[in-house]
């Protein structure tokens, strides 16, 4: 009963971390530029998370070790070192869209502009890491952001075309602007296989202790969790695709044009329900971001971390997250446009992604580490297509970026 | 041209949630004047030529209309930025349909 209920939570979690600023704001451009003809990327994006979740659980479970443990330790200082630089200027980037996704929700129920709320949304997001466990943080914001369901239930409201829907998970060329459409693409999976989620699924295995009775668990809970996450985030495109179009719609450059979304479905509810889910996702990101950053670097360089223990028992890992939500906050409080920063951050993480999924190859058969759990046939195989998807994905991300961002 | 009315028709659509009350005044505020300041810039950025003078002519009734309806709802009188917005829409199809019309 009591594995039931982590599972379950576990599943719920997954919510917090999959949607975000970035999945909502890359799901409502695609929906209304192109209608339904890009679900695909979130289900192909999706595929390949679920792959890596499922790896970094199963890591941590055989070796004991996180998955930034293994990095270290297996390639030497040098490579872990540019992994983290790379890494942690995606992290930044992401931390700060995430705070602005607060600050933008609370700007559109207060009417009171989003840099004001900089401040007060990163001191938050602080003060919960600070006087929080792992726990508390976890199924807390995991559990309000069910609040993202409302967009499943929009979906259903609005009673789309089901077959044009399931043609949209078929991949296709575009009949516009294809430089656009293969930017939007990008940003999808830039925004669903973000490196901070596997590294971060890793380390909470070994903040709950899960042990070798926990396999089947992880198993379900990433997949499961992911795909539930990216029904969501399919709801979100699908919501946009019916919402935006036909109103003249089809280019979304602002939050602004994002927030009454699902007014059409639900009405005011709809209104302040999007609220909700913006600023309770995007809070639960901010966290896991942080938390994600401070965990890389204290076990990069082998000090004491857990978010369970008090800060003066690792106080360098408290450090980190504070210097980090320190720099993070300040590109919005100095009024950077949250969503251009949202659609920046999604194709940096493409372009980061190899670096994130290369290690895994070589981390998830070397039975020094995973012992007899390593990767069978079936995860190779789609580890080498996700290292090769990621190598495409960081080639073309920056000319999609100038010639069709 | 395709940007402009995107944004147009987003002041449109806030506008039309405004009226039925399911957005709050602050973000109708906020929003609507971020759509013109939207339109503005990208109207500055088109190059001042004669085949860019019908676009430019264009943003200044959009926003005019968009500053119309909006200042008639603030003040609760939703009949008449109500047919502002039917304008508003009106103007925004012919708009598409030149832009149509010229590929």
């Amino acid at each position: 009963m009591k594995k039931l209920l982590q599972i379950s939570l576990g599943i719920v979690t997954s919510v917090g971390g999959f949607i975000e600023t970035g999945q909502i704001a890359t799901s409502a451009q695609a929906g209304a530029a192109y209608g339904f003809s890009l679900l695909w990327a979130i289900a192909i994006g999706t595929v390949c998370l679920i792959f890596l979740i499922e790896m970094s659980g199963r890591f941590a479970i055989a070796s004991h070790h996180t998955v930034a443990d293994g990095m270290r330790e297996r390639f030497g200082s040098n490579y872990f070192l540019l992994t983290l630089l790379i890494v942690s200027i995606v992290n930044l980037l992401v931390l700060a869209s995430e705070i602005g996704g607060v600050t933008l929700a609370l700007q559109f129920v207060s009417g009171v502009d989003y840099q004001w709320w900089a401040l007060p949304v990163a001191f938050i997001v602080w003060l919960l890491l600070w006087k929080g466990t792992f726990g508390m943080i976890e199924d807390g914001v995991a559990i309000l952001g069910l609040v993202a369901l409302c967009f499943v239930v929009g979906v259903f409201v609005m009673d789309p075309p089901w077959l044009e829907v399931a043609k949209g998970l078929v991949p296709t060329l575009p009949d516009k602007q294809p430089l656009h459409y293969g930017f939007i693409a990008v940003s999808i999976l830039g925004a669903v296989i973000a490196p901070f989620l596997f590294l971060f699924y890793s380390s909470g295995a070994i903040e709950e202790k899960w042990d070798k009775s926990f396999f089947g668990a992880n198993r379900v809970i990433s997949t499961l969790g992911m795909s539930f996450g990216a029904v969501i985030a399919a709801a979100i495109l699908i919501v946009a695709a019916l919402a935006y179009p036909p109103r003249g719609i089809t280019d979304i450059e602002g939050y602004d044009q994002i927030a009454p979304i699902l007014t059409p479905a639900l009405g005011k509810w709809g209104f302040y329900l999007f609220a909700a889910s913006l600023g309770i996702t995007c809070l639960g990101a901010a966290l896991e971001a942080s938390l994600g950053q401070a965990y890389l670097v204290a076990q990069g360089f082998g000090w004491n971390w857990s978010e369970d223990a008090k800060p003066r028992t690792n106080p360098a890992f408290s450090l980190v997250y504070t210097g980090f939500i320190a720099v993070a906050f300040m590109p919005i409080a100095i009024g950077v446009d949250p969503l251009q920063l949202t659609i920046f951050s999604m194709a940096i993480t493409a372009l980061a992604l190899p670096f994130g999924v290369v290690p895994f190859l070589f981390l998830m058969n070397d039975r020094n580490y995973v012992g007899d759990h390593g990767n069978g046939w079936i995860s190779n195989t789609a580890v080498l297509v996700i290292i090769g998807l990621s190598f495409i994905v960081a080639l073309i991300t920056i000319p999609l970026q100038i010639f069709g961002g | 041209m395709q940007q402009i009315l995107s944004w147009s028709a987003s002041a449109e659509m806030i506008l039309d949630a405004r009226i039925a009350k399911n957005v709050p005044e602050g973000f109708t505020d906020l929003a609507v004047e971020k759509c013109q300041t939207e339109i503005s810039d990208i109207a500055s950025q088109l190059p001042q030529t004669a085949r860019t003078a019908h676009a430019r002519a264009a943003v200044v009734m959009l926003n005019g209309l968009i500053s119309a309806a909006h200042d008639e709802i603030g003040h609760g009188r939703l009949e008449q930025g109500h047919q502002h917005i039917a304008e508003l829409h009106r103007y925004q199809a012919e708009q598409r349909s030149t832009l149509g019309a010229g590929g």
